[in-house]
């Protein structure tokens, strides 16, 4: 009789645990998909604010017009990917297209900044300044954005691996998740905003 | 659960999966480790600090059993004989439940005190709330920066205060709950970190919200204020049984007193070190905010340029008197270096020393003459020099001409040969007839009023365009033709003064009346000229006002300040730097007031300005004059429509001349 009751309470405690695991791991999950959304939306915020920045900057300047329109287009194109992608997210091509006006839209911006440099005007504008305080901080949202996805595959990936936990994570199905790598070690650099 | 989340990860392969601002910067990444270990060390003096309280309230119980069980009073009410073992059932139910209500009583009393939430504290230390879609590029940039942090953090971005009149460098959080907390950021912080370090600081005030310390330490607080209380009724026991003992003359009273010291005692020793304790965490919790911050900027730069900065200008103080009680919200001791006294050992401090700190974030800045990025040896010199010295005006060529000019208006022979004198000199350029006629007739005098307030008179008359002219030429020649043109104003005035007075009223009334263009920064200084005139001239409004009031005399500093803002800076947010630079000196202060927009300042406002100010007395008014000098000397240059600002308003409020 007192055997069942020590059994029973056991399988009792072992349930309870259970459920504590898989509920962590499942609230590491999710903080992972928001982690992840995140860079998206940053990814978004910057490609609206572009037109308004390249709108401000042709007023000054006359002569940069292929500059300002490189921009443009690569930012159209990025944009163009990005719906494709929303659509169908493993399209491998689309990623390529998204990561090629990705490259192209840091080279813009960086020529865009230099060229800046020559329009005191310009610099001097408080629109522009405005502006290019979003960018700058935008840039830094995308990286920030990322890092904070990876420090969550880091905690989510640690949880579901140390004992006892990873018992649980393997019963329940807890696939290990993937931290955010850039390939194109040219890309990681942040688009340098100068004053 | 945050916690603990991040404790786990800590076992695991902490460096491998940095994100790409850490590896890119390339920089040790042990801030895992020190995170961990300063989370170890707080549960460990945690336990410490339940021991010492669980121990004060033992020993509070056994005492009062010990008490209870000698009293007669309590043998004859109850079935506890006198001197029966002190471990009764009774006397200890009596005694736990005597202890637990004090301790109860004094731990609920601190945290009804303290259950405000953040918001209620940031407003209570002059916060302003920074709103969303504010336009100023300081704050702009203060909000992008809580972002970018709170999405690093991930935690949802608090609301942001802004303690305009606090010129160090600090910072706090505040609330409970994360979705409670607020962080507030000083002036001083905005206006002397660069975006980097806004960042460090920030990720500092976060970890805070995010692991909780708020609650933790408000906890500590709360328990410590019940030990106070054990004390407390210690204290009022001994006064109360004292009293009784000696007015009845009752052998017991002198049980009372013994009761009263022991409690005392008692819980001045729980408290000294429960306070120890808190002390002692508090510090652990710095050492994990400086580690995630770390973590969340993956820049030693940013948080080490901030503890850098403070340590060096040796200013980490508040000016609010609420300020101490709330200090270990604070990044560094908000009461500043002013608290150190004998007894100091650094026992009690809520924050480690800066040094320490430094030493664990970024080592590289402890080194001699070793310097965050972005400070030049200029930033020492900007920031420890306010200009707190008056401003120097240099004498106006034309003040030469005084001379001339009074021995003109007597017209005699002496006049042109002293005229002639100061032909070769540059003041002489100004020499022809026709200048120094305008001095001493009054019609001329008027046109000449006008071509230097750089106004066209409606029936232009010929001599009207050629006074023009000769000034512009002469003007055009001179360094601070601001201060010329003011100067000319002033030898000007005898000859107004001879017009009639009905005359003058008018001329004056559509002067005042006039609409200047509010985008020219020629216009500003023409307003300034304009309104110098009539309070120099006009009938109604030479005197001085009549006693006027506080409120009168804030709002006139409000003007000027705004006024003097706009003439001298042409950035929209540097503006509004100097105009709240210029509150920061004064001791009675319009709190969360911007500056007038000069669209909605008009002649006559700063014309009753003067006459406010004229009514003012001398140490008040010399409070207004030095913040106006340091409003000028924001940007540490002297413009000339500033210095004709200064020169005016000194002229016209009897303050120290030039000519002193």
């Amino acid at each position: 009789m007192m055997l069942i009751w020590i059994v029973l309470g056991l399988l009792v405690a072992v349930i309870l645990y259970t459920i504590t695991v898989y509920n962590g791991l499942v609230r590491l999950k999710t903080a992972l998909a928001n982690s992840f959304a995140q860079i998206d939306v940053q990814l978004k915020r910057r490609y609206d604010l572009i037109p308004n920045l390249v709108e401000t900057a042709k007023a000054y300047m006359k002569h940069e017009r292929e500059t300002l329109e490189a921009v443009i287009t690569a930012r159209n194109q990025g944009l163009a990917a990005m719906r494709m992608l929303s659509q169908n997210p493993a399209d491998a091509a689309q990623i390529g297209k998204l990561a090629q006006a990705e490259s192209q839209l840091r080279s813009g911006l960086q020529s865009l900044s230099v060229v800046m440099e020559s329009y005191p005007d310009l610099k001097a504008n408080t629109t522009m300044q405005q502006m290019m305080e979003e960018l700058t901080s935008t840039e830094n949202k995308i990286s920030f954005a990322r890092q904070a996805f990876n420090d969550s595959v880091m905690e989510y990936n640690t949880a579901r691996q140390v004992f006892p936990s990873n018992v649980v994570a393997g019963l329940f199905n807890f696939t290990a998740a993937q931290s955010f790598e850039i390939e194109n070690p040219r890309e990681r650099e942040a688009v340098a905003v100068k004053f | 659960m945050r916690q603990q989340s991040g404790a786990s990860s800590l076992s695991g392969n902490a460096g491998s999966t940095l994100g790409a601002a850490g590896e890119a910067r390339g920089f040790a990444t042990n801030f895992f480790q020190q995170q961990a270990q300063a989370r170890r060390n707080t549960w460990r003096i945690f336990a410490l600090f339940w021991l010492a309280i669980a121990a004060t309230v033992i020993f509070t119980t056994v005492v009062i059993a010990f008490f209870l069980s000698h009293s007669e009073e309590f043998a004859d009410k109850s079935q506890v004989h006198q001197g029966q073992f002190v471990f009764h059932p009774e006397v200890l139910l009596w005694s736990t439940l005597g202890t637990l209500a004090v301790v109860g009583f004094g731990y609920l009393r601190r945290r009804w005190m303290l259950a405000k939430g953040g918001k209620a504290v940031a407003t209570s230390l002059g916060g302003r709330l920074v709103e969303r879609r504010s336009e100023q590029s300081d704050e702009r940039r203060l909000l992008n920066v809580v972002d970018e942090m709170a999405l690093a953090a991930r935690i949802p971005s608090p609301p942001v205060y802004l303690l305009d009149n606090e010129r160090s460098i600090n910072a706090f959080a505040a609330g409970y709950h994360p979705t409670d907390a607020v962080v507030g950021v000083t002036r001083g912080s905005i206006q002397r970190l660069n975006r980097d370090e806004l960042q460090g600081l920030m990720a500092h005030e976060f970890s805070h919200i995010f692991n909780g310390d708020m609650r933790l330490n408000m906890q500590m607080v709360c328990w410590i204020g019940g030990l106070e209380a054990i004390s407390t009724f210690g204290r009022s026991l001994m006064r109360s049984a004292s009293n009784r003992s000696s007015s009845s003359r009752k052998k017991n009273g002198g049980g009372g007193v013994i009761l009263g010291l022991a409690l005392f005692v008692i819980g001045i020793l729980g408290t000294f070190l429960a306070s120890l304790l808190r002390a002692a965490i508090s510090r652990q919790r710095e050492h994990l905010a400086d580690a995630s911050a770390l973590q969340f900027t993956r820049n030693p730069y940013g948080i080490g340029g901030v503890l850098w900065k403070i340590w060096k200008l040796k200013d980490g103080g508040l000016n609010s008197p609420y300020a101490k009680e709330v200090s270990h919200f604070f990044l560094s001791s908000a009461s500043g270096a002013g608290t150190a006294s004998y007894f100091d050992f650094g026992f009690f401090n809520t924050h480690p020393a800066l040094e320490t700190r430094l030493q664990r974030v970024c080592p590289e800045l402890l080194r001699d003459g070793s310097r965050p990025p972005g400070v030049d040896r200029d930033f020492f010199e900007r920031v420890e020099s306010p200009i707190e010295q008056r401003i120097e005006i240099p004498v106006p060529q034309s003040a030469k001409l005084a001379g001339a000019v009074s021995l003109l208006r007597q017209a005699t022979e002496q006049a042109s040969a002293l005229g002639a004198s100061l032909e070769g000199t540059p003041a002489g350029g100004l020499g022809t007839s026709l200048l120094r006629f305008a001095f001493r007739e009054a019609t001329m005098a008027k046109s000449l009023a006008l071509a230097v307030a750089n106004i066209r008179p409606t029936p232009t008359t010929p001599t009207d365009d050629e006074l023009r002219q000769q000034l512009d030429a002469w003007l055009a020649t001179v360094d601070q033709p601001e201060l010329e043109r003011l100067q000319l104003l002033n030898l000007s005035l005898p000859a107004l003064r001879e017009t009639p007075e009905e005359e003058r009223r008018n001329w004056l009334g559509e002067l005042e009346q006039l609409q200047l263009p509010d985008d020219s920064s020629d216009a500003r200084f023409c307003m300034l000229l304009l309104a110098y005139l009539i309070f120099a001239l006009h009938p109604d409004r030479r005197t001085p006002l009549r006693a006027p009031s506080q409120a009168e005399r804030l709002l006139a500093t409000h003007q000027l300040l705004s006024f003097a803002a706009q003439v001298g800076h042409e950035v929209a947010a540097e503006r509004e730097q100097a105009y709240a630079a210029g509150w920061m000196t004064m001791k009675r202060k319009l709190p969360g007031l911007a500056a007038q927009p000069l669209a909605q300042l008009h002649i006559a406002h700063l014309v009753h300005a003067f006459r406010v100010l004229k009514a003012t007395p001398p140490l008040t008014l010399a409070e207004i004059h030095q913040s106006l000098d340091r409003v000028l000397g924001f940007d540490r240059r002297l413009k000339g429509a500033e210095a004709a600002l200064v020169q005016a308003l000194r002229t016209a409020t009897g303050a120290p001349n030039w000519s002193r």
